[in-house]
């Protein structure tokens, strides 16, 4: 594992949809910028290994990060470059009317059905394609979105921090 | 978490008296649009007290108790009286409030606030005709409504002026950033929460700075709402930073409870720690806890530093690789160990440095206990995925037969300065 730093990137607006998850690089330079969060990379990792003997090729996740005041956002790409799965730590959840796209209503409705609790302290809503987990306490939280069916073989969802 | 400088500059939040959306917009029939705050308000109040007869500064809890919070299993309650801005008059005492040492700030929901009340609080307006709402998230919950603010009483102690959140799902519109908030009293199990952590503002400096926190938001009189600045000294605030001379911190002292659990249990809610002759330390060891609320817990082989301590999870909450069996079907993210109980031994620390002592505890089989029970010492859970395995709580069967101390950030006491625990 080893990490890069490639300071900011521009932003280059290249869909009105702010959606992150499902779509490329280019959705979450245009999110950078509609929450003014600041976006870098990462991480580049490579899962191949101890993980998944199998694979014989390599197995690139690009990992590029949001920070705003309240929170940073990693967002997680596949070798092919689309997202599958984002993860987040702050002050507050970020907008997930933003960051979950076209799949957004397909969770709301999953997440009014799950029955949230103070006396509870995790939260997790699934959908056929998706599975978001919210956790932690009041100006402490940290959870995690994605894709059921497009992580890349060999990654392991726990891993993506 | 890296900061970013705002050239957005802080709104000026003004308080005003005759909430704007109780008397302005409430129809008699109750079927207001728009910012009626107060419309959805109960019609009845309960005169159940919180105030326990050792001292001005003891609230009377609960667990497995109550017409709400005894429904739950683990949901410790107290009573909080809540009165108009400078008036001893025209005040309710509220029962089934949850107190949670993981969370800042006195929330009630609309349902349980007596209208009458309701429309003598005062509003918060960023601009001539808007007021303050407030979108709080919590590990599991998230809650929406307006910030009023009242005077809040605690046990005996001195009336304090305090923003609070007036928990209401039909107020202005949701933002879609906010998602599914708490409904009602009946579905949450209590009337409100009552957090009293290691924090005094919920947001802090970064709602004062960053306007686009979507934590804080100023509706228009036509329900629309846009996230805004606000300063600490008007955010949603832990009632008691602000009383006059207990206001370092509290402490919690509730009775053990045997393995098979019980049906109900009474303790104290101490406020101020080393202020009085029934608050004072003992042979506990301090804990800091570091500027997220954090310290560090070490058990199953494995260290935990995203720990905390919070009498509102009803659980022990972690993941562990180390082969504890989890329940199946319905309680399926809970744990049920062969054998159980099985007892644990853990080594808390300081973070990001000081004191570390032991702390035992035991897991039991959360389907293992009387149905009629709803006090437990052993109940377990599990995040699901073990995507933050980093973290374990300290739910409510932590604190059964330990006295514990939260210490307020920046307050000093004989402990030391917060944020703490001791125990």
């Amino acid at each position: 594992m080893f990490s890069v730093s490639l300071g900011i990137l521009s932003f280059l607006v290249a869909s009105s949809s702010f959606a992150s998850l499902g779509q490329g690089l280019s959705s979450i330079q245009a999110n950078a910028k509609e929450i003014h969060a600041k976006l870098h990379k990462s991480s580049s990792r490579n899962f191949q290994g101890a993980q998944s003997p199998r694979l014989s090729e390599s197995n690139e996740v690009q990992t590029y990060s949001l920070t705003s005041e309240m929170n940073e956002v990693q967002q997680h790409l596949d070798p092919q470059g689309i997202v599958f799965a984002i993860t987040w730590q702050g002050l507050n959840h970020p907008d997930l009317s933003r960051l979950l796209g076209s799949y957004f209503k397909d969770y709301s409705v999953a997440d009014a059905e799950v029955k949230g609790s103070r006396g509870q302290s995790l939260k997790r809503i699934a959908t056929s394609q998706l599975v978001v987990e919210k956790g932690g306490h009041m100006g402490a939280v940290h959870g995690i979105a994605y894709l059921v069916n497009s992580v890349p073989p060999g990654v392991e969802i726990d891993q993506l921090k | 978490m890296g900061k970013i400088t705002s050239t957005i500059n802080l709104f000026l939040i003004v308080e005003s008296l005759g909430a704007l959306g109780c008397s302005g917009v409430v129809s008699t029939d109750g079927s207001s649009a728009g910012l009626g705050v107060c419309s959805r308000a109960a019609s009845s109040s309960s005169a159940s007290g919180g105030v326990d007869s050792s001292g001005s500064n003891v609230l009377s809890v609960t667990v497995g108790s109550g017409a709400l919070c005894g429904t739950q299993s683990n949901f410790l309650c107290t009573s909080v009286t809540v009165c108009p801005v400078g008036s001893s008059s025209g005040c309710q005492t509220l029962p089934d409030i949850l107190v949670d040492t993981g969370s800042y700030g006195l929330r009630i929901f609309v349902q349980a606030l007596n209208p009458l009340l309701c429309a003598t609080l005062s509003t918060l307006s960023a601009a001539p005709g808007n007021s303050v709402a407030e979108c709080a998230t919590f590990g599991s919950l998230t809650t929406w409504g307006s910030v009023m603010v009242a005077n809040v009483q605690l046990a005996g102690e001195p009336p304090v002026k305090a923003s609070i959140q007036v928990m209401d799902k039909a107020f202005a519109t949701v933002p879609a950033s906010c998602g599914q908030v708490a409904t009602s009293p009946r579905a949450s199990g209590f009337n409100g929460i009552l957090g009293v952590g290691l924090k005094q503002g919920d947001c802090g400096s970064s709602c004062e700075s960053s306007a686009t926190n979507n934590m804080y938001y100023t509706c228009t009189s036509a329900g629309v709402c846009t996230s805004t600045s606000i300063s600490v000294a008007s955010q949603v605030t832990n009632p008691v930073g602000l009383l006059p001379v207990d206001n370092n911190g509290v402490l919690l002292d509730l009775p053990s409870v045997g393995a098979a659990g019980t049906t109900s249990v009474s303790g104290s809610l101490y406020l101020g720690i080393g202020t009085r002759t029934n608050n004072t330390k003992a042979s506990e060891t301090v804990y800091a806890a570091n500027s997220k609320g954090y310290f560090q817990t070490a058990v199953f082989s494995q260290t935990y530093v995203n720990s905390f301590i919070d009498s509102g999870t009803n659980t022990f909450n972690f993941s562990t690789n180390s082969g504890l069996a989890l329940c199946t079907g319905a309680f399926s993210s809970f744990y049920c160990p062969v054998g159980a109980p099985l007892s644990f031994t853990a080594t808390t620390t300081g973070l990001p440095s000081g004191n570390s002592g032991t702390v035992s505890f035991s897991v039991g089989n959360v389907l293992g206990g009387a149905s009629t029970n709803k006090v437990f010492n052993n109940l377990a859970s599990t995040l699901s995925s073990g995507f933050d395995d980093n973290n374990l709580i300290w739910g409510l069967p932590f604190f059964l037969g330990r006295r514990v101390f939260v210490g307020i950030e920046g307050k000093t006491s004989p402990f030391g300065l917060g944020p703490y625990w001791a125990y």
